[in-house]
């Protein structure tokens, strides 16, 4: 019967469930889920900027926020995103002038580009701190 | 139509590929397919050629602004309220602060499209988030940049 044929979970092609997990795979996935987090981010800094300049008590409570223990890893998430877009955009940048792709360059590109992210969140950070 | 040769085609061994074969090779995420909305895909003014074009200029100009705007973050940490608005207020922060902003909101938009063009592909939904997000986009850098011109000018007056 063509209705039980219809209603029946169609055949999908294979898809991230599939695959072994590498460093390329999940920089891949990072740098789209980054790139997301900072379109809030920017979204965030409009309104942050918009109350410096029209809405001083808005500005004082945004501000308040940023300085509080949920700021803090508000600041760290947004400066680990921009970071790891940063430098997966490098890596992008690379491979746009042809170079880079084979398996050692990738895999060592993928793995620089989630340590110097991690370093570079924590260094900013410390320079904040001081 | 001719092909040109594209941001994505120079890249490829378009010499080695038989000329009958070229029509084949387009665009970033331009295959052979059905194209989902006409006007948005191939080449031409706002294209899939010209959206990678631009994405990559802005990538590129984003590199020493998000430098700068790090800069500025981490120039701003530790102030108080009234201390940033006078920093922020200083053209040399607030221009390249808002030429930071334009890049990063082109670009954002672009990636943003990309992302909803690969997952939504509602007849309704995938127009309405693709307007969405045109209109937050610009938005932000409307506000973001309104807001840098409205401080500078209140710190000069």
């Amino acid at each position: 019967m063509s209705t039980s044929l219809e209603r029946r979970a169609r055949p999908l092609s294979p898809h991230l469930g599939i695959y072994r997990w590498r460093a390329t795979m999940a920089v891949s996935v990072l740098h789209r889920i980054t790139g997301i987090a900072l379109y809030g981010g920017l979204v965030g800094l409009a309104l942050w900027l918009a109350a410096a300049a029209a809405a001083p008590g808005l500005f004082d409570g945004l501000t308040a926020i940023l300085r509080s223990w949920f700021g803090a890893i508000l600041v760290l998430g947004f400066l680990f995103a921009l970071y790891a877009h940063f430098f997966g955009g490098l890596r992008h940048l690379i491979w746009d002038a042809g170079v880079g792709m084979g398996r050692p360059s990738r895999d060592r590109l993928a793995w620089a580009t989630i340590v110097t992210s991690l370093l570079a969140t924590v260094a900013t950070y410390a320079l904040v701190l001081l | 139509m001719s092909v040109r040769p594209s941001a994505a085609g120079a890249a490829l061994p378009l010499g080695r590929v038989p000329a009958a074969d070229r029509g084949a090779i387009r665009g970033p995420g331009n295959s052979n397919q059905k194209p989902h909305s006409p006007p948005a895909e191939g080449h031409g003014p706002g294209g899939a050629t010209a959206r990678f074009r631009v994405q990559r200029v802005t990538s590129v100009l984003l590199i020493p602004l998000t430098a700068i705007a790090i800069g500025v973050g981490i120039a701003l940490a530790g102030r108080d309220a009234a201390e940033m608005r006078l920093l922020l207020a200083r053209p040399l922060v607030a221009l390249p602060l808002a030429l930071f902003v334009l890049a990063a909101a082109w670009h954002m938009k672009l990636g943003l499209q990309e992302v909803i063009e690969d997952y939504v592909h509602g007849r309704r939904s995938r127009p309405a988030l693709l307007a969405l997000n045109l209109a937050a986009a610009a938005g932000s850098a409307l506000v973001a940049c309104g807001a840098l011109l409205a401080l500078m000018l209140g710190a000069a007056a």
